[in-house]
Parts: C-alpha cells; sequence; structure tokens
C-alpha cells in the first residue's frame, strides 16, 4: 500500500525579526506526517518545536522551503480565505496552558464555539458537542464552569473544542507540559483513544520521554533542525545524541546502557521495566552457567 | 478573599422567573422600570410594593440576600429621604422648629421616593441578575441587538467580549490571590500604612495581573483563530431561543400589572395628604 | 535540631460554608535542619497548603507551627518576619516578576526587610550567583529574559532574604530536562554552601530521589510516608497504592525481586542500580 502522507515538510525554515536582529527558528526541517500515525516530536524549550507546530496549521509563515498538506503545495498567497480556515479546521491544535484556550463560561457552549464558527446548523452542533464530550469522557461536566475543572479535566474539554471541528490532524503543543501527572495521563489516554479508535492522526509535541514512548515515530528537534527520527526504540537507545538535544533517555535505557558499557551481554535499546527484567534476568541465567 | 466576591449575582434555580426566555425578561425589566415611574398615587406604591414582593418570593432567590443587596444603596435611599422631608413645602405643617418646617407632603415624598428607588433595585435584580445566568444575559443582549447590526455597530464583537471578560474573571480573581501571596511572601505589606503607601504596595500585583492578562489575551486569540474565529458573520449558534407559553404569560402580567398602576392613578388615588 | 515542627496541624478552606474544604488534616511532622526534604502528592493533597503554614502565609485551624523553636503564632503582629525566614519560592514564579530591572526584581525581598543599601546590593548579587544569572544581565528588564532565566530570576528574588529555611513549590514544573537539571542542581548547590533547610514540593519521584535526603508523601491532607528514600521506595508498594509513581528503575528492582533474584530493595538511582546488579552478579565486568 502506498503511503498516505498528509503532511510534508520540504527544507522548512522560520525566522522572525526583532529590533533589526534576525533570529532563525527552525532551518531546514523535513518532515513527512503519515495519515493515522502518531508523531511525537521532542526538543528542548526553544529548539522551535512550537513552531513547526504553528507552521502545520500556517498561523506562522515559513519563511522559506515547502509545505504540503493533504497533497496540496500550500502557497500563503494564492490561498483564499475560506481555504485557510478549512486547513485550521482540518489541522486542529492543542495549546499548553488549558486556561488560555477555552472562550465560554460554560463547558458546553466552548465545544460548540468551533462549529458555530464554522456556520453548522444548530441541531448539527448539538449532535457533534454532545459526541465530543463523550469522546473525551466530559460529559457529565457539560454545563460546568471551565474555572471548576482540574488542569487535566480542562485540556480534555479543549480536546472536545478541536474534535467539534471533527480535523483529520490534531495538534498537541505541549498540551500536557502544566499538568500534574494524573491530567498527564488523563491527555495521553485520551490521545491514544483518538489515534486507535478515531483515526485521527497526532502530533504530540513535549518534552516527556514517557510520553513519546506511546507514539509510533519520533522526531528529534535541536536548534531548530532535525537531529533523529525513528520509532521511541531507535531514538532513546541513542542516549548521547538525547543528551545533546537537551533531553534524557527513559531510566531502563540508561541502566541497559551503563550495563553494557561495563560489559554485560544486555541490548541497549530497551525502554521498559519488563524488557529490562527479562534482559537482567537472563543476564543472571547466563552467570550461574 | 477574593474569591468570596461573585459578580453578577446569579442565584441558580428553577423557579418561573429562572425559566423565562432572557430576551423577554430585559424587555419585562424595562417594562418594570417605566412602570416604576409611571406610578403617581399612594395606591400605585402599595400595588408596586406587592408586586415587587411577589416576584421576589417567586423566584425563590433568598429574602436575606435580597436585603444583603439593598444596603449598598441604604445611604442614597437615606440621603434622598432626608432632602425630601426637608425641602418639600406643602399645606400639611407637622413640626415647625427654627428653619426646619416638616409638612406631610413631604414625609410622603420621602416615603415613596424611598419605595421608588428600592422597587427599581431589587425588582431589575430579581427579573434580570438574580435569575439570569451571565451567559444567558449576553447572549440576549447580543440577540436583542442584532438588528442594529444594519448600522454597523458591532453587536457580536461587544457581546462575545463580554463572554471572554466573564469567562476569565474568576481565573484573573484567582491570579490576584496567588500573586499577592508571593508578594507577601517576600515581605509586602496590603494591610498597614498611609493611603498612598497602601496603594503603592499593590504595584507588585498589578504588574504582573496585567503582564499575564495580556499573554492570556494573545494565547487566546490564537487559540480562537485556529478554532475558524473569524468574527460574527456566516455563525450559528448551538442554542436557539424559543419563546414559550409562559413568556407569554409574564408579558401579560406585566402588562396586566402597567395597566393597573394606570388605573390606579386615575380611579382610585387613595390621597391622604 | 529542628527547622521546622508541624505538631497536629489542620487546615479548612472556606470554613462555614458549603464550599468547605479540609485541604490538611492532623499533620505532625519535623523538618530537619540542613537536609533537603522533598513533598510529593497528588495535586489537592495539602502540599501546597502545607507550605504555606510553615512561612505563616495561612494560619491552620488547628495546631501549632514552630519554626526555629518558636511558635510562629505566639506573636500574629510579626509573622511578616516569620516570612523572611522562610523564603518560599511559588509555582511558576516567573509569573510575579514586576520590577523594571532584574536587579530591582531581586532587591525587592531585601528591600522590604528594610536593609541598607549596600547589604541589599550584596545580596542581590549573592542570590544572582547562586541561580547563574551573569552580573551583565541584571540591568535587563526581566519581561525580556527567557522562560527558564526568569524563573532563575525568581527564584534569586526569595534566596535573596536569605531565609533559614527555603521552600520551592515545584521549582522545575514546565521545563525541560536540561531546565530542570539546571534549576535543582543549583538548589543543591545553594544548600550545600549556605548549609540551609531546603523544602521542594515536586511531582517527580526521580527528582525527589536524586535531590533529597527526606521524602513526605502527602495523601487527602495526611502526612501518608515520611522517611528517607530508601525507606520510601522500599515501600514502593505502599506510594504506588495511592497513585504516585516510583521512579522506573526501582520498579525493575521490585520486579527482579519479585523473581527471586537477591537484590536491595531501596535502589532509586541508575547508577545505583547498575552497582547492585553488578554486584549481584558477582562483581566486576562479564567477559562475554
Amino acid at each position: 500500500m502506498a503511503k498516505d502522507v498528509i503532511i510534508q515538510a520540504k527544507g522548512l525554515s522560520y525566522s522572525y525579526e526583532e529590533d533589526g536582529k534576525k533570529t532563525e527558528v527552525l532551518h531546514g526541517v523535513d518532515i513527512e506526517i503519515e495519515k493515522g500515525t502518531f508523531t511525537a516530536v521532542l526538543g528542548h524549550n526553544g529548539s522551535g518545536k512550537s513552531t513547526l507546530a504553528k507552521l502545520f496549521n500556517l498561523v506562522l509563515t515559513p519563511s522559506a522551503g515547502e509545505l504540503w498538506l493533504f497533497g496540496k503545495k500550500i502557497d500563503e498567497k494564492e490561498l483564499s480565505d475560506d481555504e485557510l480556515y478549512e486547513i485550521r479546521r482540518r489541522v486542529g491544535m492543542v495549546f499548553q496552558n488549558p486556561d488560555n484556550q477555552l472562550v465560554a463560561t460554560v463547558v458546553e457552549e466552548d465545544v460548540a464555539f468551533g462549529p458555530e464558527n464554522l456556520g453548522v446548523r444548530p441541531e448539527e452542533i448539538r449532535r457533534r458537542v454532545d459526541d465530543a464530550l463523550a469522546l473525551v469522557g466530559m460529559t457529565e461536566f457539560a454545563r460546568h464552569s471551565p474555572h471548576q475543572l482540574s488542569g487535566g479535566q480542562k485540556q480534555r474539554v479543549a480536546i472536545a473544542g478541536i474534535l467539534a471541528l471533527s480535523p483529520d490532524v490534531i495538534i498537541f503543543d505541549e498540551s500536557t507540559a502544566m499538568l500534574d501527572p494524573i491530567g498527564r495521563r488523563e491527555v495521553i489516554d485520551t490521545i491514544k483513544k483518538l489515534r486507535y479508535d478515531e483515526g485521527k492522526t497526532i502530533i504530540l509535541i513535549t518534552h516527556y520521554m514517557e510520553e513519546a514512548a506511546e507514539a509510533d515515530r519520533v522526531v528529534v528537534l535541536s536548534d531548530g533542525s532535525v537531529t533523529a527520527v525513528g520509532t521511541p526504540k531507535e531514538v532513546f537507545s541513542k542516549t548521547e545524541l538525547l543528551h545533546s538535544a537537551g533531553l534524557e533517555a527513559p531510566q531502563i535505557t540508561e541502566l541497559m546502557q551503563a550495563l553494557s558499557d561495563a560489559g554485560y551481554n544486555v541490548p541497549r535499546d530497551i525502554l521498559d521495566v519488563e524488557g529490562g527484567a527479562m534482559a537482567i534476568s537472563k543476564l543472571f541465567g547466563e552467570n550461574k552457567r | 478573599m477574593l474569591r468570596d466576591i461573585t459578580l453578577g449575582q446569579f442565584f441558580p434555580g428553577s423557579s418561573v422567573l429562572h425559566k423565562t426566555d432572557p430576551r423577554v425578561k430585559i424587555l419585562l425589566a424595562i417594562a418594570y422600570i417605566v412602570a416604576v415611574f409611571l406610578v403617581k398615587s399612594p395606591s400605585g406604591y402599595i400595588l408596586l410594593s406587592a408586586f415587587t414582593i411577589t416576584l421576589v418570593l417567586i423566584s425563590g432567590v433568598k429574602v436575606k440576600v435580597v436585603l444583603k443587596g439593598i444596603k449598598p444603596l441604604i445611604f442614597i435611599v437615606i440621603f434622598t429621604a432626608v432632602i425630601n422631608i426637608l425641602f418639600t413645602k406643602g399645606e400639611n405643617l407637622l413640626v415647625s422648629w427654627w428653619i426646619i418646617n416638616i409638612y406631610a407632603e413631604g414625609l410622603a415624598n420621602a416615603l415613596f421616593m424611598s419605595l421608588r428607588i428600592i422597587s427599581l433595585l431589587v425588582g431589575t435584580s430579581v427579573i434580570l441578575t438574580y435569575t439570569t445566568s451571565p451567559i444567558a444575559l449576553t447572549d440576549a443582549i447580543e440577540r436583542l441587538l442584532s438588528p442594529l447590526r444594519v448600522l454597523h455597530i458591532p453587536v457580536h464583537e461587544f457581546a462575545m467580549m463580554m463572554t471572554i471578560a466573564l469567562r476569565f474573571i474568576p481565573t484573573l480573581i484567582e491570579e490576584t490571590d496567588k500573586i499577592m501571596s508571593a508578594q507577601k511572601s517576600r515581605g509586602a505589606d496590603f494591610q498597614t500604612g498611609k493611603l498612598h503607601e497602601r496603594v503603592r504596595a499593590f504595584v507588585p500585583v498589578l504588574i504582573p495581573l496585567f503582564v499575564s492578562a495580556f499573554r492570556r489575551a494573545d494565547d487566546l486569540a490564537v487559540a480562537m483563530e485556529c478554532r475558524c474565529y473569524r468574527g460574527g458573520r456566516g455563525r450559528t449558534r448551538m442554542t436557539k431561543l424559543h419563546l414559550h407559553l409562559r413568556d407569554l404569560f409574564a408579558v401579560v402580567v406585566m402588562a396586566a400589572f402597567i395597566a393597573g398602576i394606570v388605573v390606579l392613578n386615575k380611579y382610585l388615588p387613595l390621597n391622604f395628604v | 535540631m529542628n527547622a521546622a515542627q508541624l505538631k497536629n496541624v489542620s487546615y479548612i478552606y472556606s470554613k462555614d460554608t458549603p464550599f468547605e474544604k479540609t485541604a490538611v488534616s492532623g499533620v505532625d511532622i519535623t523538618i530537619e535542619s540542613g537536609l533537603t526534604t522533598g513533598v510529593i502528592g497528588h495535586t489537592g493533597s495539602g502540599k501546597s497548603t502545607l507550605s504555606q503554614m510553615i512561612n505563616g502565609l495561612i494560619k491552620p485551624s488547628e495546631g501549632e507551627v514552630f519554626v526555629l523553636g518558636k511558635n510562629i503564632w505566639d506573636e500574629p503582629k510579626k509573622i511578616k518576619q516569620v516570612r523572611f525566614r522562610v523564603g518560599l519560592v511559588f509555582q511558576y514564579p516567573e509569573y510575579q516578576l514586576f520590577e523594571e530591572t532584574v536587579r530591582a526584581d531581586i532587591a525587592f525581598g531585601p528591600k522590604n526587610m528594610k536593609l541598607d543599601k549596600d547589604e541589599i546590593e550584596r545580596r542581590v548579587l549573592d542570590a544572582a550567583r547562586f541561580v547563574g544569572i551573569p552580573e551583565d544581565m541584571l540591568d535587563r528588564s526581566p519581561f525580556d529574559l527567557s522562560g527558564g532565566q526568569k524563573r532563575r530570576v525568581a527564584i534569586a528574588g526569595v534566596i535573596a532574604m536569605r531565609p533559614d529555611i527555603l521552600i520551592l513549590d515545584e521549582p522545575a514544573a514546565g521545563l525541560d530536562p536540561r531546565g530542570r537539571n539546571e534549576i535543582l542542581s543549583r538548589i543543591s548547590e545553594y544548600k550545600k554552601e549556605t548549609g540551609s533547610t531546603v523544602v521542594m514540593i515536586s511531582h517527580s519521584m526521580e527528582d525527589m530521589a536524586k535531590y533529597c535526603d527526606k521524602i513526605l508523601v502527602m495523601n487527602r491532607g495526611k502526612a501518608f510516608l515520611y522517611g528517607t528514600p530508601s525507606e520510601i521506595f522500599s515501600n514502593a508498594h505502599l506510594v504506588e497504592s495511592v497513585g504516585l509513581g516510583v521512579p522506573q528503575v526501582t520498579r525493575l528492582m521490585q520486579k527482579l525481586r519479585d523473581m527471586g533474584y537477591d537484590l536491595s530493595p531501596s535502589v532509586y538511582t541508575v547508577e545505583d542500580a547498575a552497582k547492585e546488579i553488578i554486584r549481584a552478579l558477582g562483581g566486576g565486568g562479564n567477559a562475554s
């Protein structure tokens, strides 16, 4: 089966000028996102990962390079207003601060905000709002005020607000960074549900390795360039590359590599506790012999 | 402490008043204000008081709450009453002492003015703010004013601003609390000192608050754009407001009330002075 | 020596209203001088309330708070002095910066202490050095700095008061791994150099394991567990029973123990885990 690439960046760059000083945030980024996949974009603060997300839904305009969305090359100057908003609808975005993206004082009114902007019929909006809230498990809070909710719940409402636009791609721009572990779990579980049950294409921007470990593919950004692409296993085993990108490998991977460096025969690309226990138990077995 | 302030003073409930269409309620509130100013006779004031008290009772809002709402107005009420008592001249002199002459007409005027002020406040609060959620109110204002769009008045934008303000007030109150605690931890003092010192003490609270409000506004603007917001044009709404029989009933009651006042003014004023 | 002592403290929010909520109930703990104590727990477990009780921002509904042997509510008028002795860095402290220059912002606390000019300047420079803010940055506007730098300036503003106890509410929240390590190791340096007591609230067991001498696990307003990291992590199942995670290596060691291998239960860093496994394997490198 041919690959169905819905987002493609070719040599994408972005820079801005402030007080006559030019700052390049992204240079020459090549990325392909396939339909229905879950991609994690990892990078330190200031690596350009949020900028990349804003390029994907045309909030920012690239200074060089090509961006292809849904099989079409994007030319900002040629784009009509309707086409621009259609792309924003298809590439939904959930942001970092849960407080700063909710518009209305009642949860369901907020979820309705997107489809209302699109001019969807009231009955259809109602259906979409109910579906979206059910999907993120917030139905019982439909009539609540957002400020009564926990961080994780607010983010789930924000996700529902995007879902109501029925997007193809959802970008999570550090949507877990301000949450506590429970809130993060809620959001990640929702993301997995969207990917596996709803077939949405997911791009998760984060600096939490354990979240990236859940993805199909990991892209590492460092100082505006892509420094690694691959499965979590492939990328996380390159601990030195991660360190130089200001990131950390999972503890188990670090432990396996420490054992391997000490001369023990263990794989260097183990990410989870189960795999680690198996490998070490094998080591003990060999030792007895 | 800041958290205890409830803006708009909406008290959720399920009374007839709560259920009445917010657009109708805005119109009723206006009609009520007109009615208050139509009252010219003692009998009219009796009807007005009875009607207002009935409104309070059916709204289900606690009488204590209503009285608390009057409290800030007490000074104005007393002030108007005293002015009326002292400066109204009439025919029935009751007390005359030094340069002070108090007439029965003055006492009556004072009583009626007080009733008028209190009724205005209590009646409109019960019809509107106490029984209508801020969002329903904003929504209703937008819909009622929507014909003005033809005159290029940004009705939708105004309503959107109101909604966002209502959405962010609790967030900003919480933030103020937090910043105040943080500056207190660094020895800031908001309670003691002269007035100008106390005003100055709020600078370390206000600047971070403004900075944060601007940041939030920026974030929100981008988030709204990403959700395809492009102003009021072409927008639909999820909730449609439908007029019910009870709304018609409410209008009839209000009309009857106004008619009653007019009739009483003319045929049964019960003037006692 | 005790830096702070909480004697059976409780705190109820919005008492006597429908919104009444018990934040802390019957907590009885001693914070030891010169140690870094970590406090971990879910949002709403009472850990932030607890920290605000130690510096007198919140008065406990019940119980007593002692700082350096003195009951802080004996003289309520002098509560401000307690706040200088117990420095509290709030969550996302960069949002409280307000002055025109970094220097002036760091000086805000010392100025409120009514110190003389030279002393204030000395403290500002000292505090900036502790958090790694170079001197040429002191005359810039705090609003022009990067997120991580702002955070460090805000922490310097509290350090400049030279508190005996420094409490930090999630100092690394929202930072990337590099930023986390930078801030946390700065704090640990600061503690080493000044010998002051540090209390650190965090959601990360990995950070706790790495930087704390003692750990307090809060759950539903109660002190659930309190001990050294090895004591806490040898009870990994208890920690997990209240829904908190333990470091990945601790879980691995636990799992290997369950499989019958003779390994220490109190391992919680990668280095110690590697050492412990190599020891159990019979030491030295394995010529494979």
